[in-house]
């Protein structure tokens, strides 16, 4: 017999509402705050069409965003939130999109990591039994499939004009790697947890760590820029631990603020 | 609105009007005619009815409020606004519509495979690869 939708937030187990408004409203707002950051490239990309496809990844970001404060609405205890009135003080956004870009290989890292982190925390919902979720899914996803094209063949293409480039890629990819990687949360889940059981999450924790590694380890590996992972048999590992005891779980950022960034 | 024949008693004198008929009941609206009067509701993007382009999943009527379940082609759509307003300016002028409610979803995600025959022609027309 499969298991009924929760069609409404009534239906959902109590104690798995706080987790789901912090998890909903940390997607939303770093979406909105992606849509922003890629909106600033909107014209001034290294040619017309990387400025292009910058404003429609910022409009798909912006579009995400408003999908998931829908959701909010109708979730107990929820703080408001839409796409108009947005409180970057408030909001909950992982310390790489604190500040505007310095450069494009800066918006890239963005879009390989921080995008692609969430896109894959999305798709654990895919099939959630919290049918309000579950229908706004499948369409971001649709979406974001071309988000990751774009960025990996930016990622591609900056990393083959050189050393110098490759090092300012690798630069973006630590300052950002804490939070993307501590997104899916620690081994178990962490508070996403009560999620999973109630079946509005497929999985989190450890699990999507890895789906993330074994799409993102190769492509910074072949690309050669520097990242703290490897291969290890047909697994892509971390080399450095994740910094758990300053990551906040409510929030999904690395306390402490954004990293000073090298702008040279 | 359709009348029954007159019969041959009540043709009157020629050159004279006949009297105009009393007004019937104004029958009740269906949800085909919702959905002929959004043929008229055009996308804001492409001249194209918002019918055509698939955007339209459902429509209910219930007395006189109309419910229409509409989808679009992405979900950062800037027109969302415009196309909510335009359903609701064309719904209005329908007789007997009270309230019209207009509903978003996500699912099934809209694709080109919604498209109409209409559209198709038109896109192609156009040199829009569909």
């Amino acid at each position: 017999m499969s298991t009924p939708l929760l069609d409404r937030a009534s239906a959902l187990p109590q104690d798995c509402v706080p987790a789901l408004v912090d998890l909903v409203v940390a997607l939303a707002d770093n979406k909105h705050a992606l849509g922003l950051r890629y909106g600033e490239w909107c014209s001034s990309g290294p040619t017309i069409e990387a400025g292009v496809a910058a404003t429609a990844m910022a409009q798909d970001e912006l579009g995400h965003a408003r999908v998931l404060y829908g959701l909010l609405e109708e979730l107990p205890g929820a703080p408001h939130r839409s796409e108009h009135e947005w409180a970057a003080s408030d909001a909950r956004t992982a310390a790489f999109l604190d500040r505007p870009f310095p450069g494009w290989p800066h918006l890239i890292v963005a879009n390989v990591l921080l995008d692609q982190a969430l896109a894959s925390v999305l798709e654990t919902a895919l099939l959630s039994r919290y049918l309000p979720l579950r229908q706004r899914v499948r369409k971001i996803l649709e979406e974001e499939r071309y988000h990751a094209i774009h960025g990996q063949g930016w990622l591609r293409q900056l990393a083959a004009e050189g050393p110098r480039v490759r090092e300012l890629l690798g630069e973006a990819v630590r300052a950002a790697w804490p939070d993307a990687l501590c997104w899916f949360g620690p081994a178990d889940g962490g508070s996403l947890r009560p999620l999973v059981d109630a079946g509005v999450l497929r999985e989190a924790g450890d699990p999507v760590r890895e789906r993330f590694l074994a799409g993102t380890g190769p492509l910074l590996s072949q690309s050669g820029v520097a990242a703290p992972v490897r291969a290890e048999g047909d697994r892509w590992v971390l080399t450095e631990p994740l910094p758990w005891p300053v990551w906040d779980e409510r929030a999904r950022r690395v306390r402490g603020g954004a990293p000073e960034r090298d702008t040279r | 609105m359709r009348h029954a024949p007159a019969s041959p008693d009540d043709r009157g004198t020629p050159g004279v009007p006949a009297p105009a008929a009393p007004p019937g009941p104004v029958p009740p609206l269906t949800s085909g005619d919702v959905m002929s009067a959004l043929r008229d509701v055009v996308d804001p993007e492409w001249p194209v009815s918002i019918v055509d382009m698939g955007l339209v999943h459902a429509v209910a009527v219930d007395g006189g409020v109309v419910s229409v379940t509409l989808t679009l082609t992405s979900t950062g759509c800037p027109c969302v606004e415009m196309i909510r307003e335009d359903i609701r300016d064309r719904l209005r002028r329908l007789p007997g519509v009270g309230d019209v409610r207009i509903a978003l979803t996500w699912d099934p995600p809209w694709t080109s495979d919604r498209l109409s025959e209409v559209a198709r022609e038109r896109f192609r027309r156009w040199g829009v690869a569909v």
